[in-house]
């Protein structure tokens, strides 16, 4: 690393950015996380709740909550008239959606909007009395949420689900998951089934969003232009009156039994095949293996330099892409891949043969070293981007860990090549999903 | 070196033109870690003939995006391992008006911007090279045919130009790509990539003072003016008003697209269309939540209005259970707006929030820089849009309306196939 860079003449190695952002924790009496990223570089402020509950059965219902709020509120109660209001607050947004967590279920709402010092005017207070009145005072109709909007998001949600297949990549790593952990609510996407959907009433829906504010762990966490101790105020006005909720202690993905290689093919009349594999990594988020493990991802299939496209790409030209991702939360680690629908065997065989070379340690000190040093790009990076930065300090609340990205990053330099063996050493193939044009059908 | 500021925004940005003809533009972020550079080379997809002796000949569809993919080859290896070994991500990207390099950094950024206008200028082009290219662009393009978004999008293209070529895909064909030689390459990357023909675009806690230096180092020498697009004389009416795509999908595709009979690329025209567009099919519009209850849209329906030299378009639709009913539902909301006319206090909404997006772009090195190099290949000036925004009359929008005739438009849908 250079000590001093021309391009940056007010910048030397070890010197603090002129315009900080530290991250603030804090808890309010009720249980309610809240996480801060106080900075004065950004012209945006975002606010973000999240709620933690389980996949499940009513995953499809707990998802339809974060929908159907965004729609509307007592006060506000026309979608038009919200979104109105919204534009009018310099295009101001207000956004609901639902993720995947391992085995929880994430609800988010958030609101993003530009800074008070640019504007000709102040927003943020209407901005955010908006945010929390769709969730504190949401439209009910009756016992349950107004109906009209809860059929149109339950419709909306089920059209996307239907229309995944037009996306051939999305669908094909969706497929491989709904085999690999068949019987697992994770198997679902984080918006449920249409079966699911279509089994979803309003008394399903109101009891997740009574859950959500009774007892389901809450974060708040946000970003930009703020003094974080008003910020705290603002946040605790909100929802300091919430119930006590307590939290919710990590625990490591269960262990899956190993048995023989799952496979399943589907014929499609495509032009590019699919391949999909499903790995069981046999490490974890909470796991001192994990930074061990993103590495050992990342030498296989992260970036352009990495083994996967290195060889399965560049030199058999078997593939436009090939590519890994590592899901710690889930212990989890997919290689996929867009192949000439001729070539599967000798991908697949070329991506085992890289996965091994990981476990082996069969990388050269270069591969190391430019895949740390990319990742510790990336960290560095992270500080540019608020949702990145508070994304991951949500990870590690979760583990019951403080965000500390210095201890990271030296921690990350450390890293050796026996780590990396170690990380991959009990990685353990565990399905393979393949789609391709029928044989007769081949062009 | 011309200096702009945006005070609200903490932003500065210096803009030279170097000797060589090299235009460098410096958008400096206060407090960001990352370094992000883009080198644009105006040679897309629509430069379809390259110049020879004072005449045109014509290259085959493809070409622009093949130099792309090639020119990461080097004498000494992969162009793309020195980024990797100065920790920098980097990437490149073909369009229709452009190819681009880029690099994002967070250390050894002069070494990397060094590198990125080094590389460019040294094609390592052999047969061999060019035919395991082939292979994986192949790949691509077979992707792409899977892909109903693109279909449709080509499809519209198709529809709408007799000519223009912005109606080929930006990759070519699987036909077209087999005609690519390496001397082919060889003679396009001669004709675009002068510095005269490119824009290096830097954004980030940079002195733009060094910025300019280091291109200026690495482009020493003038090299003759830019190639220029002449675009072919095309008709001011559509080519035909429908278009249908059969392939796999789970559900159906339909857009519109209507052509603009006198496109521009000036921005206030654009600016006018892109506010029309967003107040009759935004999110926040009386159509879109009625087609929303209808339930015959998704959050993936939208407008845009794209354009460039010789063609101009708004386009709208996206994924439809019920194709038929959308069409029939988005001319009866066109119809009642044309009589109507646009509500003016929703322009006025509308207006605070294209203000609201720009100044978000100042979070987004990325963005930041892609609006701004793509704005300036069309001689657009980014930072005028705040002043531009505030002085648009309702009536310029309104007028706007004007473009969405039947006359002028094409319908495109992508079914299932079986």
């Amino acid at each position: 690393m250079s000590a001093f860079s021309p391009l940056h003449p007010q910048r030397k190695e070890g010197t603090q950015s002129a315009i900080s952002s530290r991250l603030v924790t804090h808890h309010l009496s009720n249980g309610i996380r809240i996480l801060l990223l106080p900075s004065r570089k950004f012209r945006r402020r975002s606010i973000m709740l999240t709620c933690r509950l389980r996949l499940g059965s009513q995953t499809a219902a707990q998802a339809l909550v974060p929908a159907v709020l965004v729609r509307g509120s007592s006060r506000v109660p026309e979608t038009l008239q919200l979104r109105a209001l919204l534009d009018s607050l310099y295009g101001a947004s207000l956004t609901g959606a639902a993720s995947k967590l391992g085995n929880a279920h994430l609800l988010h709402l958030r609101l993003g909007c530009v800074s008070d010092r640019i504007l000709p005017e102040p927003i943020w207070d209407k901005a955010l009395g908006l945010w929390a009145e769709v969730l504190r005072e949401p439209l009910i109709d009756g016992d349950g949420f107004h109906a009209g909007y809860l059929e149109e998001e339950r419709r909306s949600i089920s059209s996307e689900l239907q229309g995944i297949f037009n996306n051939k990549t999305e669908y094909a790593q969706i497929r491989m998951l709904e085999a690999m952990f068949e019987g697992d609510p994770y198997c679902q996407t984080a918006y449920g089934t249409i079966e699911q959907l279509d089994q979803t009433g309003p008394q399903e829906v109101a009891a997740a969003y009574h859950e959500l504010l009774a007892q389901a762990p809450i974060t708040v966490a946000a970003s930009g232009d703020m003094d974080a101790d008003d910020m705290i105020r603002q946040i605790e006005r909100l929802f300091g009156d919430l119930p006590g909720r307590a939290g919710d202690p990590y625990q490591p993905p269960q262990e899956r039994p190993k048995s023989t290689v799952r496979r399943v093919e589907e014929f499609q009349p495509v032009d590019q095949s699919k391949l999909v594999m499903g790995y069981q990594v046999g490490r974890h988020a909470g796991d001192q293996d994990r930074l061990a493990a993103r590495v050992a991802n990342a030498v296989l299939g992260r970036y352009p330099h990495s083994l996967l496209f290195r060889h399965v790409r560049e030199e058999a030209s078997l593939a436009y892409y090939a590519a890994s991702q590592l899901d710690l939360f889930k212990g989890l680690l997919i290689v996929h891949s867009g192949i000439d629908p001729t070539k599967q065997l000798a991908a697949q065989q070329i991506i085992e043969q890289q996965v091994e070379a990981v476990r082996h340690g069969d990388f050269s000190d270069d591969e190391l070293e430019m895949t740390k040093r990319a990742l510790l790009n990336e960290l560095a990076a992270q500080t540019d981007r608020p949702e990145a930065v508070l994304g991951q300090a949500y990870d590690l609340d979760l583990l019951g860990e403080p965000y500390r990205p210095e201890l990271e990053r030296a921690a990350l330099g450390a890293i050796s090549r026996q780590d990396v063996q170690r990380a991959f050493s009990d990685i353990a193939l565990d399905t393979v999903y393949f789609m391709s044009r029928p044989q007769e059908a081949k062009p | 070196m011309i200096e702009q500021r945006l005070a609200r925004v903490d932003l500065r940005h210096y803009h030279s033109q170097l000797r060589s003809g090299l235009t460098v533009s410096t958008l400096v972020l206060p407090g960001f870690a990352k370094t992000y550079a883009l080198l644009g080379v105006r040679y897309g997809s629509m430069d379809t003939q390259v110049p020879v002796d004072g005449g045109r000949r014509a290259i085959p569809a493809g070409t622009a995006h093949f130099l792309e993919h090639r020119l990461f080859e080097s004498k000494d290896g992969n162009a793309m391992d020195r980024f990797a070994v100065l920790g920098a991500s980097y990437n490149a990207f073909t369009d229709y008006f452009q190819t681009a390099y880029l690099f994002s950094a967070t250390s050894e950024e002069e070494a990397c911007l060094d590198h990125l206008l080094t590389f460019v200028q040294h094609p390592y082009l052999t047969a061999a090279g060019v035919d395991k290219e082939r292979g994986i662009i192949v790949q691509e393009l077979r992707m792409y045919q899977d892909m109903p978004e693109h279909r449709s999008w080509n499809a519209l293209l198709n529809a709408l130009y007799h000519y223009h070529p912005v109606r080929q895909e930006i990759g070519g064909s699987e036909e077209s790509v087999a005609e690519i030689t390496a001397e082919l390459l060889i003679e396009c990357h001669r004709a675009f990539y002068r510095p005269s023909n490119m824009r290096l675009v830097v954004v980030g806690d940079v002195d733009p003072q060094a910025v300019a230096a280091l291109a200026e180092r690495a482009f020493p020498e003038p090299s003759g003016p830019a190639p220029g697009f002449q675009p072919p004389a095309e008709p001011t009416g559509i080519r035909q008003p429908r278009v249908d795509t059969a392939m796999a999908v789970s559900v159906p595709i339909l857009e519109i697209g209507f052509k603009d009979p006198e496109p521009s690329t000036e921005l206030r025209q654009e600016t006018a269309t892109g506010l029309m567009a967003e107040a009759l099919f935004g999110e926040s519009s009386d159509l879109y939540l009625e087609l929303y209850r209808l339930g015959l849209i998704t959050d993936g329906f939208g407008a845009q209005s794209f354009t460039g030299p010789g063609f101009g378009l708004v386009a709208v639709g996206g994924e439809t259970v019920d194709p038929q009913r959308l069409e029939e539902e988005l001319w009866r909301g066109i119809d009642t707006i044309r009589k109507s006319g646009l509500d003016r206090t929703r322009v006025e909404r509308l207006r605070r929030r294209q203000i609201g997006q720009f100044w978000g772009l100042f979070d987004r090195p990325e963005a930041l820089a892609h609006a701004w190099l793509g704005m300036a290949f069309h001689g657009q000036d980014l930072f005028q849009l705040p002043d531009l925004l505030a002085s648009i009359s309702v009536s310029e929008v309104d007028h706007r309306l004007e473009l969405l005739t039947p006359a002028q438009a094409s319908v495109s849908v992508v079914r299932d196939a079986s």
